[in-house]
């Protein structure tokens, strides 16, 4: 019983924060639009990736390191308390969040990798002289896509290799390398895992931006972003567009407008604009640690105390 | 032939049974049509003393007794005078406007694949034209690259 009113008070603490933050962030994150436009790419994506599994990573850091620590320490093990409507009803909806999140990610999984081995099924290693394995596959589309999240891959289609330069396609490469090194693909299981209604609009946000920071990524000068602009318009001609697949970064998947925006982004390509981002010290974020554990030294017991009160409150 | 009669009251309007096409409106019922979007609703005085002060009242009054026949407008008595409100929104009237002339595509054909085939077609046009353009602007672009390399390099040569 001790256990049952754990897991479910656990649930309850969990749904409540991760509901009321995903609705504050489903309603909030147009108003920081104007704000994130303002930075880099590819400041912008990693802050609206954030922003999207801000409200699961706060649920889950709060119920770990509060809701949980509260019930088993000040919570007495011998009363037999019954169980109230209210958190079993938000423990099963804390457990079917976590079960859809688990399917949906599996379904995705399964999904992708069934897609992909019938694209690279017959496919030739290239020898590319990149970190990443570039396959060469044979059917059209997709013309060119990073695949995989434990084992990065990139497919390559024998027509765009044919029908692009040799500089449109260590450009393209590079942006395939991009999405790579930023975890893109694993960045949208997790999106999977954490699926929440309301949140299309900062997904596709992020999406958006997370392209325009792999061609910002992939091009260090005005010459190799013309050719990245052309390896894109070369692709996007109706019989090379790729259908959206699950968990992968296909170089030309976007709507239209996007298309247009990274052209003319990439056209308008300038030195400036290449500012490698501003590493902050370490000591910032050593500074930020320590004063977060002293903070927490001195107040984590009556911390507790009024989270196991607010607890027994929803329990009653 | 077969008639159907309906029957008006004045003051609730026609039933909202379906959404009437905006596709034949001229511009004055389109202009009066959006001050009532912007107010929600409004008299012939109000929209003639606010924001239609070039249009005469009975000019106003007229073009919303059309709309409300072509069931665009409700209108409740105020008074002496009538209350007219927007029977629909703007999207729902630009979406019957859209499904309207598909359905117009569609049944000139006999066979109903024909026309969507040339729905795809002119989109794929449009896309390809698109696509056309940002070339010939990446093309102009290189071309600004080499002129400029060119005149940098001269200059740097004298």
């Amino acid at each position: 019983m001790f256990l049952a009113r754990g897991i479910a008070v656990s649930f309850s603490v969990f749904v409540i924060v991760y509901c009321s933050l995903s609705a504050a962030v489903g309603c909030g994150w147009r108003g920081l639009r104007s704000l994130v436009q303002r930075q880099p790419s590819q400041r912008a994506a990693d802050f609206l990736f954030g922003l999207r599994i801000l409200p699961f990573a706060a649920a889950s850091l709060v119920t770990a390191a509060f809701a949980v620590p509260s019930f088993l320490l000040l919570e007495p093990r011998q009363i037999q308390e019954p169980l109230g409507w209210i958190p079993l009803a938000l423990g099963a909806c804390g457990a079917g969040l976590a079960i859809f999140g688990a399917w949906n990610s599996l379904v995705a999984l399964r999904r992708a990798s069934r897609t992909i081995a019938a694209w690279s099924s017959g496919a030739q290693t290239i020898s590319s002289g990149i970190s990443v394995p570039v396959l060469r596959i044979t059917p059209v589309v997709p013309a060119m896509t990073a695949t995989g999240i434990v084992r990065p891959r990139i497919l390559l289609s024998g027509a765009a290799e044919s029908l692009l330069s040799r500089n449109e396609l260590n450009a393209a490469l590079n942006h395939e390398i991009a999405h790579v090194r930023r975890r893109d693909n694993f960045r949208k299981l997790v999106l999977r895992f954490v699926a929440f209604p309301g949140m299309r609009g900062l997904e596709r946000a992020w999406l958006e931006a997370s392209e325009m920071a792999a061609d910002d990524a992939a091009v260090f000068s005005a010459d190799e972003a013309l050719e990245l602009a052309s390896a894109l318009i070369k692709l996007s001609r109706p019989n090379q567009a790729a259908p959206e697949v699950d968990l992968t970064a296909a170089l030309v998947q976007s709507s239209g407008a996007v298309m247009n925006a990274r052209v003319e982004r990439l056209v308008a390509w300038s030195s400036e604009r290449h500012v490698p981002l501003q590493k902050y010290s370490a000591w910032y974020g050593l500074g930020a640690a320590v004063a977060t554990v002293a903070l927490f030294a001195v107040t984590y017991s009556s911390l507790l105390a009024n989270v196991h009160e607010a607890t027994e409150w929803l329990v009653r | 032939m077969k008639r159907i009669f309906h029957f008006r009251s004045s003051a609730a309007g026609p039933p909202k049974a379906a959404v009437p096409t905006s596709s034949h409106l001229g511009p004055l019922e389109q202009r009066l049509l959006e001050a009532l979007w912007e107010r929600r609703s409004a008299t012939v005085r109000e929209l003639v003393d606010d924001g239609c002060q070039d249009l005469a009242y009975t000019t106003v009054m007229t073009t919303l007794d059309r709309l409300f026949k072509k069931n665009l407008l409700t209108r409740e008595a105020e008074g002496r005078a009538f209350r007219y409100c927007p029977s629909f929104t703007r999207e729902e009237l630009h979406r019957d406007a859209a499904g309207a002339a598909f359905r117009q595509l569609l049944e000139a054909s006999p066979a109903s694949s024909l026309p969507l085939s040339f729905l795809v077609e002119i989109m794929t046009e449009g896309d390809a034209q698109l696509l056309d353009d940002l070339g010939r602007l990446v093309e102009a672009k290189r071309r600004e690259l080499r002129a400029n390399r060119k005149k940098s390099s001269g200059g740097g040569e004298k």
